[in-house]
């Protein structure tokens, strides 16, 4: 019988027009022991894709689009297999300009 | 002459008070467009080189674009242009407000300074007639008096640019003002107009833009205005403003802090004075003319720094200069210092990095309260911000050792001083650090670009490499092959800003819409790759502007706090450098300008059809 993985809960926070697109800004989000940034996306994708304009989320490749990117801390989260953790905090921001 | 034009170009004689239309060429007007495009080309062709940026020498010119003033929307905007007394290279300041669209219903699409008054006085155009009358009343004036004095005198039609007293006594980083708070503010433009002792343009007039197919126009502004809302920036612009950005980009590394040596962990309550915050003191939306976006907004009065109900609300530079580069987390200190800077006319980018600079220096025992007139400028004393922000706008005490910027007052500081002194070639750089995510490419843009230290001449990538145009085509973290897109979107925000079009417009309408408006307006079957010609002619005509000056930028210095510093705080950006050497290299390839002596080639001017250009370079 398959070992069944433990969860562990994941803290996004959407930043700026992320959340309005989103309707949230933070929440909390569970997945498998073993889930990857990838998984993270995936399940964004099913809760607030439909949401999100084409020109953020890319339907097809099940991830923000380039004017998205990820912090977890200080640290820039490109590498959709980059394991996650219990309690992390991810953050989503969208590029835009000052005047 | 083609649609979208008024079709003449008014000479002001400041020597002779002489005063001339001439009628506006077609092909000029086709090649350059207007704004900073024409601006160059006329400057280059009828202005030596050499002159002192704060002598009679130097033109001044205020230009509209073919979309200003009409139904485009987001196309409200003008130009002042002239070299920059603050980096001796070529010097221009974009403006939204009002006051464009007016100068064009006035009559005119462009109006120049030469020479200089002895005496003050201003410009009037009324509906096509134009006279110099004496400012003798209005100097010493701040602009929302000058402003409020030729309304009462010329009706409430009329629009005024006008400079405050930080232009009348030559502040290096002094701009124009309209609208009470809307700013020409770069390049130090302001002291060229108090230079020339002129105080302001007053417009008025009801003529309209002739359009050349308004149908097509009126269809794709409906398309466009539909777009634009469905737009991922619009609501952020719309709902709250420029400022909301600021949270989130000290988090991630993009806003500086501390004078460009700190981050996040010394802002922690950042939150203070973003957008959120900000908010709950709007009165009410402000707009620039013909724009949907509205980004701007009136505020209540103040309760701890006493300004009035009605101020302009504080643009994300803004906070960035007067907050997060000082530490600052008082939100009424940044918008009575906004206020003091609209009022008397200083550039809110240059004057907040220069009290952030004086801090520095104050922090560390360069200076002391004995030069300070008895000020603690201590990191986040938000009244002594407030207080040192006025006497800089008046020149007074200390604040006249940094009314001209972070250069000049290093130099008179002197005692090392010069190590915080963060600018490139004199001018302070924008809230935007180069090492950050996706803003890689504005390291060459500060250093190598025509008007140094500028945010809003783009790059390669980010916002100004518009959303439908789909993934860059470069590998986001890395500093190879982006000269070819730095190009193509530096030229593209040459194209909108000289055609009128503000540059949040832009980001937020479809790309494709630029060349068909400009088509419906003028009349020119404008395609995408004239779109692209025109930029790159711009581009070339700025540079070589800087090249006769016997100006190199390759060689212009970058403080390495911006791009390589290894700076002694954790955050986003601490390990990370920019190779600016490199993005200048291919960036400048691309452009066919020599990567060691920054010089066009000649070839390339000439397929530009800058053939007089090419000479004057290659005698």
């Amino acid at each position: 019988m398959p070992r069944e993985h433990k969860k562990i809960k994941v803290n996004i926070t959407f930043c700026g027009s992320l959340a309005r697109y989103a309707g949230i800004e933070k929440t909390e989000i569970e997945l498998s022991e073993i889930a990857r940034f990838e998984d993270l996306l995936s399940e964004i994708g099913h809760r607030y894709g439909q949401n999100m304009p084409q020109l953020i989320w890319d339907t097809a490749r099940v991830n923000f689009t380039h004017h998205v990117f990820a912090m977890k801390g200080f640290k820039n989260l490109t590498d959709l297999n980059e394991p996650l953790n219990n309690g992390e905090e991810i953050k989503f921001f969208l590029i835009m300009a000052g005047g | 002459l083609k649609k979208g034009y008024m079709g003449k170009i008014l000479w002001v004689n400041l020597d002779t008070h002489e005063i001339k239309a001439e009628i506006l060429d077609e092909k000029l007007a086709r090649g350059f467009l207007g704004g900073y495009g024409l601006g160059a080309r006329i400057l280059f062709t009828r202005q030596r080189c050499g002159v002192d940026a704060l002598g009679a020498e130097n033109t001044l010119g205020f230009l509209t674009g073919p979309l200003t003033g009409t139904k485009v929307p987001a196309c409200g905007r003008f130009t002042v242009v002239g070299k920059s007394p603050l980096t001796g290279t070529w010097g221009d300041a974009n403006c939204g407000g009002d006051f464009g669209p007016y100068l064009k219903f006035s009559g005119y699409d462009a109006v120049f300074f030469s020479g200089s008054s002895d005496k003050p006085v201003y410009l009037l155009i009324s509906d096509g007639k134009a006279e110099l009358k004496d400012a003798g009343h209005l100097w010493g004036k701040d602009t929302h008096a000058t402003e409020d004095m030729l309304k009462a005198e010329f009706g409430k039609d009329v629009r005024v640019a006008c400079i405050g007293g930080a232009g009348e006594k030559l502040s290096l980083i002094s701009g124009v003002i309209n609208s009470k708070g809307r700013a020409a503010a770069r390049s130090g433009l302001g002291a060229v107009m108090g230079s020339k002792k002129v105080k302001a343009l007053a417009v008025r007039g009801k003529r309209k833009v002739p359009v050349a197919d308004a149908q097509k126009l009126d269809d794709l502004r409906k398309q466009s205005l539909l777009r634009m809302k469905e737009n991922p920036w619009y609501p952020t612009f719309h709902n709250v403003g420029t400022d909301e950005l600021i949270p989130d980009s000290v988090t991630i590394g993009r806003t500086p802090v501390k004078n460009w040596a700190g981050s996040i962990t010394d802002m922690p309550d950042v939150a203070a004075i973003g957008g959120k915050s900000l908010i709950k003191h709007q009165t009410k939306r402000y707009a620039c003319w013909g724009c949907p976006i509205g980004c701007g907004g009136s505020l209540k009065a103040g309760k701890t720094h006493k300004y009035p109900a009605g101020v302009h609300k504080p643009e994300y530079e803004t906070v960035g200069a007067f907050g997060t580069m000082c530490l600052n987390s008082n939100l009424e200190s940044i918008i009575m210092a906004n206020e003091i800077c609209n009022r008397h006319g200083l550039d809110t980018i240059s004057a907040g990095s220069t009290l952030a600079f004086a801090i520095e220096c104050y922090e560390n025992g360069i200076i002391s309260k004995r030069d300070t007139d008895g000020i603690e400028l201590t990191w986040g004393n938000h009244q002594a911000i407030v207080a040192m922000t006025e006497k800089m706008a008046k020149r007074k005490g200390f604040g006249d050792i940094l009314a001209d910027g972070v250069r000049a007052a290093s130099e008179k500081i002197g005692k090392g001083a010069e190590k915080f002194a963060v600018h490139i070639q004199g001018q302070e750089p924008p809230m935007h650090d180069p090492r950050a995510q996706i803003r890689l490419g504005l390291g060459a843009t500060y250093q190598a670009a025509p008007t140094p230290a500028r945010h809003t001449r783009g790059s390669g990538e980010g916002e100004f490499r518009h959303p439908d145009q789909g993934s860059p085509p470069y590998d986001l973290d890395s500093f190879q092959n982006r000269g070819e897109e730095h190009k193509r979107i530096t030229g593209l925000l040459n194209v909108a800003s000289s055609a009128g079009m503000c540059l949040f417009g832009y980001i937020v309408m479809p790309w494709e819409s630029l060349p068909k408006f400009i088509s419906h307006v003028t009349g020119w079957d404008i395609t995408n790759d004239e779109v692209e010609t025109i930029g790159e002619r711009i581009a070339n005509m700025q540079h070589a502007f800087n090249i006769r000056e016997g100006l190199n930028p390759v060689q212009f210095k970058v403080p390495s706090r911006l791009y390589k510093a290894k700076p002694p705080y954790d955050g986003p950006i601490a390990d990370r450098t920019c190779d600016i050497e490199l993005l200048v290299k291919d960036w400048y390839k691309e452009m066919d300008w020599d990567v060691k002596t920054g010089k066009p080639s000649k070839r390339k001017l000439e397929g530009l059809d800058l053939k007089d250009v090419a000479e004057a370079l290659y005698p």
